[in-house]
């Protein structure tokens, strides 16, 4: 069996099925794949196709009335295998603290603890072929690779591990297409859902093709996994129809929409001209996984300073810009020759990871041209986590889109808990290396019309419009995912995220994805 | 990153670099009795170009002392040099210039240890090295 093309559905038709998942990216690929050779039926339907389509990809248009962030349809890519089709692979569970309530953050703490998603972490490391879930530095240590010798009840050094990375379409879609319980529908939209009488189960699945046809999917079960953008904007666009009876969760979507803040905050000069940040900065394990190191605050320390999550990346000061001048040619000529159709707004993102994504990006500029540039000084990039914010959030605007579904706008917005958090960390970094005798620390001036270092801006890491919460007053998924208030309405991905925390959302993303796929396992059984 | 703060950084980084240096010696000698305050601070103003180029110091000192009203400059760069303890009858009457780094990156250190901590121009410097700029800056 291979992929089914939806534009070839008989118009007004009627498909019936067990699971229905919406979106085929990391988290409806990794659930479908988990539901393979299950006995239920299960369609997992995405919007693009085998590759990029301007037309599909631009469903993706809307508009930011806040802080200024990337045009939207810039931020994900719409078909199969979704923005893994180039996504990094940097991978690190979600730390104990952040599920927990912290006092200082406002909205903090999640229904579910770390202990939940242990296992779920270890089966996510097996999808992401990531190496085994350690993240202590000691597998990566060498001679020439020291963790900075900084007290590490202040500083921490913590690794991330580098999955290949995993494209999700291309390792998962072969045994998608080949097994007869999972049907996969490419160029299918997912428009509306209709409820039953009682309001408290979904039916169906309205679907529109950009051809025209449209076209109904039952199910026992439904799984939105569209992105934590797609997903508010879908269940928005439900909610002001009046789909849905009114309850409280409905004015939670869209609400504390959340980024990871990046910035670079300050320069660190060694005292040592031969200081080394091997470990900084990308390297095999002795089993041969990659990962690279960062600094972030102990628990202690962010619980004494009162702030937030923080990762910190040293980036040799020159390198960056040698990265940011080779990068436009190499990546736009790559993304030219895999879709044909290469406009703007994708390449300078793709460039944008490139260039700054910097652990990463300094890693493969050093291994493509085999050369480390001097180091004289380091960059402070530093990865904040966003306090979760009513006002932070996506609404519908008044444009529409090719299938008639209102444009989504991003109004995003940050505070002073997050000024507070880089103003923190810098005075630690600068204090502990002073201490450790390492070097002084410079730090960038904050701009007067924003309160901020230049530059400061997203990492492409949409989170919480969704977010998951023990009671329906506080949020829109329960523990299990599931809409509240819902009979078989659930969502998948980084918009249940109740808080950020600093690793990049994928890995959980994919560990609640397999917790989620169990619990609907449980519900057909 | 214009002339000026080039040198600031030229200057911040060899700040940075106390620990490591190693210094020429100074052949000078002094006929002052070695406890005395004056006798320290003059050791400190007449040793203090050997460890720091005197000229970005000296930026970095104005900055200080343009930034930060500090009453206790001279007395606090002394008790930084020569803590108590160091006051003991068996304290060598001068300290060489590798001595003096070797004190002043200590003290720099412990600064950092417990917060005492200025910015000047942005930089997060220990006190006793704003001190110790400062302390140029008036003297150059």
């Amino acid at each position: 069996m291979s992929y089914l093309d939806a534009r070839e559905v008989p118009d007004g038709a009627q498909i019936e099925t067990d699971i229905c998942i919406i979106g085929g990216g990391a988290a409806g690929i990794a659930m479908a794949a988990e539901l393979l050779g299950s006995s239920r039926r299960v369609i997992l339907l995405e919007s693009g196709g085998l590759s990029l389509d301007g037309d599909t990809q631009s469903l993706y248009n809307g508009q930011n009335i806040g802080f200024p962030y990337y045009p939207p349809v810039t931020v994900r890519l719409r078909f199969l295998g979704g923005t893994t089709n180039h996504w990094a692979g940097a991978c690190k569970p979600l730390d104990p603290i952040d599920f927990e309530q912290r006092d200082w953050v406002p909205m903090s703490g999640w229904p579910i603890g770390y202990a939940d998603l242990v296992p779920y972490y270890e089966r996510a490391h097996v999808v992401c072929d990531l190496g085994p879930v350690d993240y202590a530095p000691d597998s990566w240590l060498a001679p020439d690779a020291q963790p900075l010798d900084l007290p590490p009840e202040t500083l921490r050094t913590t690794m991330y591990q580098i999955s290949p990375p995993t494209r999700f379409a291309q390792k998962y879609g072969p045994m998608l297409e080949r097994r007869s319980n999972v049907q996969t529908y490419l160029h299918g939209n997912a428009i509306t859902f209709e409820l039953d009488a009682s309001g408290t189960a979904v039916r169906s699945v309205e679907v529109a093709c950009l051809t025209g046809t449209k076209f109904c999917i039952s199910a026992r079960t439904f799984v939105m996994a569209m992105g934590a953008l797609e997903n508010a904007r879908m269940l928005l666009h439900c909610v002001e129809s009046g789909n849905f009876p009114t309850a409280a969760w409905q004015d939670w979507v869209g609400r504390c929409f959340m980024e990871h803040l990046s910035v670079v905050g300050g320069v660190l000069a060694p005292a040592d001209p031969s200081f080394s940040v091997a470990l900084y900065r990308g390297r095999p394990s002795r089993d041969g996984h990659l990962g690279f190191g960062v600094l972030a605050p102990s628990p202690q320390a962010m619980t004494q300073e009162q702030m937030l999550q923080v990762r910190l990346g040293l980036t040799p000061t020159n390198v960056r810009e040698g990265v940011r001048s080779v990068a436009p040619g190499l990546i736009g000529a790559a993304v030219a020759s895999q879709s044909g159709r290469l406009f703007r707004e994708l390449g300078e993102h793709v460039q944008n990871i490139i260039a700054e994504l910097d652990d990463l990006a300094v890693y493969s500029y050093e291994h493509m041209f085999r050369a480390r540039a001097p180091r004289s000084a380091y960059f402070l990039h530093y990865i904040l986590e966003q306090a979760p914010n009513r006002d932070s959030r996506i609404t519908l605007s008044d444009a529409t889109d090719a299938l008639g579904m209102r444009q989504l706008q991003i109004d995003w917005r940050f505070d002073e808990l997050e000024r507070h958090s880089l103003r923190r960390m810098n005075s630690l970094v600068a204090a502990e290396v002073g201490a450790a005798g390492i070097g002084r620390v410079w730090e960038a001036p904050e701009e007067a019309s924003t309160g901020w270092p230049a530059g400061v801006r997203g990492s492409w890491h949409q989170m919480g419009t969704t977010r998951m919460s023990g009671d329906s007053r506080d949020g829109v998924v329960d523990r299990d995912c599931r809409v509240h208030g819902t009979e078989n309405l659930f969502i998948a991905g980084s918009s249940v995220f109740a808080t950020s925390g600093q690793a990049n959302p994928t890995l959980t993303i994919v560990a609640l994805a397999l917790r989620l796929a169990d619990h609907v396992k449980g519900l057909s059984a | 990153m214009n002339d000026c703060s080039r040198g600031r950084r030229a200057c911040l980084l060899l700040l940075a670099t106390l620990p490591l240096g190693i210094s020429r010696w100074s052949s000078s000698s002094y006929s002052f009795d070695p406890h005395d305050p004056e006798t320290r601070l003059a050791q400190l103003r007449r040793l203090a170009p050997e460890v720091v180029p005197p000229e970005s110091a000296a930026r970095i000192g104005h900055s200080y002392l343009e930034s930060h009203a500090d009453a206790s400059l001279e007395a606090g760069l002394i008790r930084a040099v020569w803590p108590e303890g160091f006051a003991a009858p068996a304290e060598p009457t001068l300290l060489a210039p590798g001595e003096l780094k070797d004190r002043l990156a200590a003290a720099c250190r412990e600064d950092f240890r417990h917060r005492r901590i200025v910015r000047v121009s942005n930089w997060h410097l220990a006190l006793t090295e704003a001190r110790l700029c400062g302390l140029i800056a008036m003297h150059v």
